[in-house]
């Protein structure tokens, strides 16, 4: 059987086969069948992408030739159509994999989650956008025209039976192909058919009938009242109006991941320990712009080193220098702080390094000292780590511990020569206490020795190297960070570690209930804990 | 109590190393001035190409970055403040790399006849061969592979005929210059930037910082910034640039001495460190830790070395007081 325009040609069946596009093909699914006029099929043509076939009387095959002749036609429409040469049919086809798609249906359209949802209203605005951009219109786009990506939920356009260019630009036409995407909305926020334009458009008016109905979903009803009717104050008037009303809701429907916090810092109890020279500390910022919830985090920890007050001085100035440029970096460069976490991270530890060198030389009384400098930042769902020195920055996801830094310790430069072996580096007491780098207050570090994530973490946490120096890693449910000062971190093993964040919810209780063990031991050294915990998403 | 992973095999650290050079620069990838909440006067003529030929390259033979040779003799190695600047440090490497480079390693100079010898002051390996320190030069030929601690690397000779054109352009550049000016000296040779000294001025060098607002100090107790502001070199050189380092000022009519300023950070007059002002000679070499400048001063009061004492000056700096051998200074060319 050999195809041709004809719209005397008969209708196929699923399963039939068709010869066609230099190979058989098959009728997967009949989209649309109006007897002698428009016709749409979804062919499966060998194991490649599916092929929408329309098929459809010559005058509409006239419009949609001169409407997607036209030179203004942006290019990249969501629905594309190719002319198959030999039978002049309208083709529509893509790179969607074959297996997934499917028409719609409305318990699977109720079951996706509200987000998933969204973006395919979204989805399916823009692609009727591009087609209102080049003057034409669907004059009526309904539910059996759509195709469903299975996994994602995402609209594609399969049928378009009334497609042409439309000179006026009336309300009516406008509202014709806009109304479906209120009234799937109404179908899958209240899990009912929609009632009908004119029941919807009674109860907009008096909202105690929104209540008694149950349509409390923020952002829900603004979008209905914009659906409902092409005339009035509040009808959607473009397909701008309807993607803002989408992204509001959006953004009201998004989870909000918590982010809680708890830290102490102690000398420690050991007699000839008399100060503490240990400093941390943290900066949140949270904003609510538009319904929408930004979270912005810096944690560090700084360990001192050198005589009684040096170390105190060089580590106190670390910690509020850092929380001084992360301030900055969040007011003058918040998309940079934003896209790379990592590089804003390490930048800051070479501003603390340069304001520690001008300190040692403007200020030089009791300021020989250097300090570690390990520090996290969480921005929306990832995380950055810059990190100088023997502290370490622990993740405990999924019930183990990853090391998130390399000491910079001279146990670790013996494993890196070759000199020794991992096992043997645990065991080196000295090597493990000898530091190999840190910031000075003498000299102004390089950028290329402020470290990001360790080389084993990317490996562990299967990170790219985009992720891994400037993107960061992706945070879960549960994710606890733990930064600590070799004080701490020398005196609790993994495996307790584990334990003490089971035993304690709430990560104050966690820091204090660590520093607790570790005085439980007599360190020799001050110890420091800071714990941060991602919540559940609310 | 590290995690358990196992160590990185060397096609992970090449990886590693590559990956690090891609994100080392930070200063292009964030805005650290707005971040710092001040600016760096960051010169970029301090960053320009050298203007000297390389006449000898160290090729590392695991694909990291050449090291050019811009002078017919250059000290390798990491520097120490007690043993004082070095001419070529393997800057892109990371710490364990540089543990077991010496401070000094070893002296590379191309001798009169033409052929190129390494003195090791570290144990060095020729060729697989074992060479202990202070043994006696050893000549060196194009494609020798030279182990210095764990790096290795190919000595190429670049062109033979290339020497003739260094001493052309340093001499034209010396020449070029009427007034008293440091130029910026790099892997052993002049590369271009210079700064020209005022008489009635201090001509501190040093490097950009805060003010008074931004540092928390009082107007009147900050010092003044810098005449010279080496903000803009590589950042493995100017971390050895105190903010104000030290000064250079006339010391009478005919001189100029230099005048450290700071502790923290140490000055050398060629090769040997110095605590007290110090009267400068033509042609001598200033070392801010390991930053190297040259001190031109062509006024004719003071008489002119002659360009063979002036290679010979670059090709023995501090032989004056002894690496070991006693050598006649005025050995020239």
């Amino acid at each position: 059987m050999t195809l041709t325009v004809d719209d005397r040609q008969p209708m196929y069946v699923p399963g039939q086969s068709i010869d066609w596009l230099e190979g058989p093909c098959h009728v997967r699914n009949v989209l649309l069948e109006y007897p002698n006029k428009a016709s749409a099929y979804l062919l499966e043509h060998g194991r490649e992408a599916a092929v929408f076939w329309w098929h459809r009387a010559p005058e509409w095959s006239a419009c949609v030739d001169q409407t997607l002749s036209d030179p203004e036609l942006p290019a990249g429409l969501p629905c594309i159509l190719e002319r198959d040469p030999r039978s002049g049919a309208w083709i529509l086809g893509w790179g969607a994999r074959f297996e997934s798609l499917g028409t719609f249906h409305r318990l699977r359209w109720q079951n996706l989650p509200l987000t998933d949802a969204l973006e395919a209203l979204m989805g399916l605005t823009l692609a009727i956008q591009a087609i209102h951009d080049v003057n034409a219109s669907f004059h009526g786009l309904k539910r059996e025209h759509l195709l469903v990506d299975l996994e994602t939920g995402a609209f594609h356009i399969g049928a378009a039976p009334r497609l042409a260019l439309t000179s006026s630009d009336r309300a009516e036409v406008f509202w014709q192909d806009i109304k479906l995407i209120g009234e799937l909305l109404y179908e899958h926020v209240m899990r009912f058919p929609y009632p009908g334009h004119a029941e919807i458009a009674g109860m907009l008016e008096a909202p105690e009938t929104l209540l008694q109905h149950g349509l409390l979903t923020p952002g829900c009803a603004q979008i209905l009242a914009g659906c409902v009717s092409p005339y009035g104050e509040r009808a959607y008037r473009s397909c701008q109006d309807v993607m803002l009303g989408l992204e509001q809701m959006m953004r009201e429907a998004q989870s909000v991941r918590r982010v809680r916090v708890g830290s102490r810092s102690t000398a420690g109890n050991y007699p000839f320990r008399r100060n503490n020279q240990d400093a941390c500390a943290h900066l949140e910022l949270s904003t609510q712009c538009s319904s929408q919830t930004r979270t912005f985090g810096f944690y560090c920890v700084a360990d001192g080193i050198g005589g009684l007050k040096d170390g105190e001085k060089a580590s106190a100035l670390a910690v509020r220098t850092g929380c001084d440029a992360f301030t900055r970096a969040w007011s003058y460069d918040r998309a940079t702080l934003e896209r790379e976490p990592v590089s804003v991270a390490r930048g800051i530890a070479k501003i603390v390094s340069q304001r520690l060198a001008l300190d040692g030389e403007f200020n030089p009384d009791g300021n020989r000292g250097g300090t570690t400098f390990s520090s996290l930042i969480l921005v929306d769902g990832r995380a950055g780590v810059a990190h100088v020195g023997d502290s370490r920055i622990l993740l405990l996801r999924d019930g183990q511990v990853r090391l998130l830094t390399e000491d910079h310790t001279l146990a670790r430069l013996r494993v890196r020569l070759g000199e020794q072996t991992e096992a043997q580096a645990d065991e080196d007491e000295v090597g493990n206490r000898t530091i190999a780098r840190f910031l000075s207050t003498s000299h102004e570090i390089e950028s290329a020795r402020i470290d990001g994530f360790a080389i084993s973490a990317q490996l562990a946490l299967g990170m790219e190297e985009e992720e891994a120096w400037r993107h960061g890693l992706a945070l879960q449910d549960g994710d606890v960070f733990i930064l600590a000062s070799d004080g701490a971190h020398g005196e609790l093993t993994q495996a307790e570690w584990l334990g003490l964040a089971e035993a304690h919810d709430d990560p104050q209780t966690l820091a204090h209930a660590a520093i607790e063990r570790v005085l439980a031991r007599m360190g020799h050294d001050n110890a420091t804990v800071v714990v941060v915990r991602i919540g559940d998403s609310l | 109590m590290s995690a358990r992973e196992t160590t990185t095999a060397a096609p992970m650290r090449a990886q590693e190393r590559q990956a690090r050079r891609r994100h080392a620069a930070l200063s292009e990838r964030v805005a650290l001035d707005v971040m710092r909440g001040w600016s760096e006067q960051r010169d970029p003529q301090l960053r320009s190409a050298h203007v000297l030929p390389a006449l000898a390259k160290l090729v590392p033979l695991d694909g990291g970055v050449d090291l050019g040779i811009h002078a017919p003799s250059i000290l390798f190695g990491r520097f120490h403040p007690q043993t004082g600047p070095v001419d070529l440090v393997p800057y892109e490497r990371l710490d364990h790399e540089l543990y077991r480079i010496g401070a000094p390693h070893a002296r590379l100079t191309l001798e009169d006849s033409g052929v190129w010898t390494m003195r090791p002051m570290t144990t060095t390996l020729l060729r697989g061969r074992v060479l202990d320190a202070d043994s006696a030069p050893t000549v060196i030929d194009h494609g020798a592979i030279l182990g210095f601690g764990t790096l290795a690397y190919k000595f190429e000779v670049t062109d033979e005929k290339l020497l003739g054109q260094w001493l052309r352009i340093h001499s034209d550049m010396l020449k070029m210059n009427t007034e008293p000016t440091l130029f910026l000296k790099r892997r052993g040779g002049l590369c271009g930037p210079r700064y020209t000294l005022e008489s009635n001025s201090s001509n501190v060098i040093g490097r950009s910082f805060p003010g008074a607002q931004i540092f928390g100090a009082d107007a009147e107790k900050m010092p003044a910034p810098p005449d010279w502001d080496l903000a803009g070199l590589y950042e493995h050189e100017r971390r050895h640039v105190a903010f104000r380092h030290l000064s250079v000022r006339r010391y009478d009519d005919q001189s100029w001495e230099v005048v450290p300023l700071t502790r923290r950070h140490k000055v050398y007059v060629n090769r040997v460190r110095i605590h007290e002002p110090q009267q400068l000679e033509p042609g001598d070499e200033i070392g801010l830790d390991s930053v190297l400048l040259h001190f031109h001063d062509p006024s004719p009061k003071v008489p002119v070395r002659s360009l063979a004492d002036l290679v010979g000056a670059t090709k023995h700096p501090g032989m004056i007081r002894g690496e070991g051998e006693t050598r006649d200074d005025s050995h020239g060319g």
